[in-house]
């Protein structure tokens, strides 16, 4: 049965509701999957096998009794241990939060819920939602299903590799600087941070709110897709989640891209571009080509102070948060977190607020000028191979500044923008390890994304190919 | 890290005033970091934002969306 785990999301969603396989099918081999893969991938902080089952059985028997199910009905999920759920501890990948146990549920896990999903545990993660490598001094690294002495991307780690390394099939992660499309294109999967409001934040771990995205990870475009339609839209009890209608993202997926226009910006994204990673960039543009969608260099603006304001405002944000465990329980952070994010305090309000404030100028002449004569943005999502675990365990080094802003040179400034990116499997490189890159929107344009997306997708095999792991 | 100017100083001193324990690799660190930023942030703010409104940014948002991937 262990096959079924291979099977995408919307596939087994399909064969659940059309009964020709039950949710506890599905459960049970996830779980013996997970049995034999944890100890190697460690992308797991908890699991609730007891759990899972029930809920697979109850899933079955509304099923049998002819219930209307949900878009995602039987199907088992795991997220980043940063959502709440009433009565379920969640550690925030934290050793301060290891005990809470929250009161209320997120809107996005009620909307997975009331769509079917089935809850099987927690993802590991980087503290506090902070780093982009894989690293947690509290529960261990996470490793790449593709090799386990390589990097999964951060900061949710535990999301990219369940994902890929077919242990669950989506997983939501959270995106500050990049935190989804890293370890989406990284581990060789799909994963969308979408526009700023588009999905609602209640009951998930903040760690800077003018910059923070819920979004999920999956494997196929269509299963992304689906992920984000089901928690996208306006909430009640979050008042930034954006009242704008959510378009039907499966329907777009099969548009095609004639006649479409791609822009590369040639500044600072491939400043310093490894060859064969450029290379791999270059021909998935060729295949755009081939698709009739025409490719247009630009120059964005403003990309050299992005990394300034939204350091500016992520630190201030954070310490704002953080402020008090920074002073009286600053030992319990792991170094790389506080000594990244002490800096915070050396900030004014009158700076954060100034940063804040002419984010609107600054956006709005990017989306001018870059979307102004085209419908998507291409992005690479790393500069240079996947690197491995022992090269990137900066913790609070001098080298931390250096080696953290290069893995996330090319995530980072799409949070200030506060536009939609997704992260697509390119291929591999020559050692074996994922190559992704971003599809970047105008606000709201998850659709457009997820299009595109998909017609690459259909010229590729990248999805059925499998990472070499037992189980 | 050069000679720290008097505006980084302060700021430096505002976070050891802040009561957050200072480790001796954070001083250099902390002063990159800040002063990298605050040139970003002199660019990004060459003028006035006297006429700006709170809300802009969500607005923005909206006027620039592209919802049409049919």
């Amino acid at each position: 049965m262990s096959e079924i785990c291979d099977w995408s999301l919307t596939a087994t969603a399909d064969a659940i509701a059309t009964r020709k396989v039950s949710s506890v099918e599905v459960v049970e081999a996830a779980l013996k999957r997970i049995a034999t893969r944890q100890p190697i991938l460690n992308c797991f902080v908890r699991i609730d096998p007891e759990q899972a089952l029930a809920e697979a059985r109850a899933a079955d028997a509304a099923q049998a009794a002819k219930r209307p199910v949900g878009p995602l009905h039987g199907v088992p999920l795991s997220h980043k241990d940063m959502y709440y759920r009433a009565g379920v501890p969640v550690t925030c990948g934290s050793a301060i939060r290891r005990n809470f146990v929250p009161d209320y549920t997120a809107t996005v896990l009620q909307r997975y819920d009331a769509a079917g999903a089935v809850a099987i545990g927690a993802l590991n993660m980087s503290e506090f939602a902070n780093g982009p490598t894989g690293h947690n001094v509290h529960f261990g690294p996470t490793h790449n299903p593709w090799n386990p002495d390589h990097i999964t991307g951060g900061s949710s780690t535990g999301s990219g590799t369940a994902v890929a390394g077919r242990l669950v099939y989506g997983a939501l992660g959270s995106d500050t600087g990049g935190s989804i499309r890293l370890p989406a294109g990284v581990c060789g999967v799909y994963g969308i941070k979408p526009t700023q409001g588009r999905v609602s934040r209640h009951g998930a771990m903040g760690l800077s709110f003018s910059l923070d995205n819920v979004g999920p990870l999956a494997r196929t475009a269509r299963d992304c897709a689906r992920l984000l339609k089901v928690i996208a839209g306006a909430d009640a009890n979050d008042p930034t989640a954006a009242d704008v209608p959510v378009d039907d993202y499966e329907l777009a997926l099969n548009e095609g891209v004639s006649g479409l226009r791609i822009a590369v910006a040639t500044n600072h994204f491939w400043d310093g571009m490894d060859s064969e990673i450029g290379g791999i960039l270059e021909n998935t543009l060729g295949v755009y080509g081939k698709l009739g969608a025409s490719a247009t260099r630009v120059t964005a603006p403003h990309l050299d102070l992005m990394r300034g304001l939204g350091n500016i405002i992520i630190s201030s944000e954070f310490c704002a948060l953080h402020d008090d465990w920074m002073r009286n329980r600053h030992d319990e952070y792991a170094p790389l977190v506080r000594a990244r994010m002490k800096q915070g305090f050396a900030f004014s309000a009158v700076d954060y607020l100034k940063a804040v404030q002419v984010r609107p100028k600054i956006v709005g002449d990017f989306i001018d000028q870059v979307f102004g004569e085209a419908d998507v943005l291409f992005l690479p999502v790393l500069r240079f191979p996947v690197p491995k675990l022992s090269e990137t365990d900066v913790q609070d080094s001098e080298t931390m500044n250096e080696v953290l802003g290069g893995i996330n040179h090319c995530t980072w400034p799409i949070n200030y923008l506060g536009l939609p990116g997704l992260s697509v499997p390119a291929g591999f490189s020559r050692s074996g390890l994922p190559v992704g890159f971003q599809l970047v929107g105008r606000p709201f344009a998850e659709a457009m994304l997820f299009r595109v997306a998909a017609a690459y997708e259909r010229e590729t095999d990248w999805p059925t190919r499998t990472p070499s792991l037992p189980g | 890290m050069g000679t720290l100017t008097a505006d980084l100083k302060i700021r430096l001193m505002l976070l050891r005033d802040s009561g957050v324990p200072i480790l001796e690799a954070d001083g250099a660190r902390v002063a990159a970091s800040v002063q990298t930023s605050l040139e970003a942030l002199a660019l990004a703010v060459p003028g006035s934002l006297f006429d700006t409104e709170p809300a802009h940014f969500d607005r923005l948002l909206k006027e620039k969306a592209g919802r049409s991937g049919l």
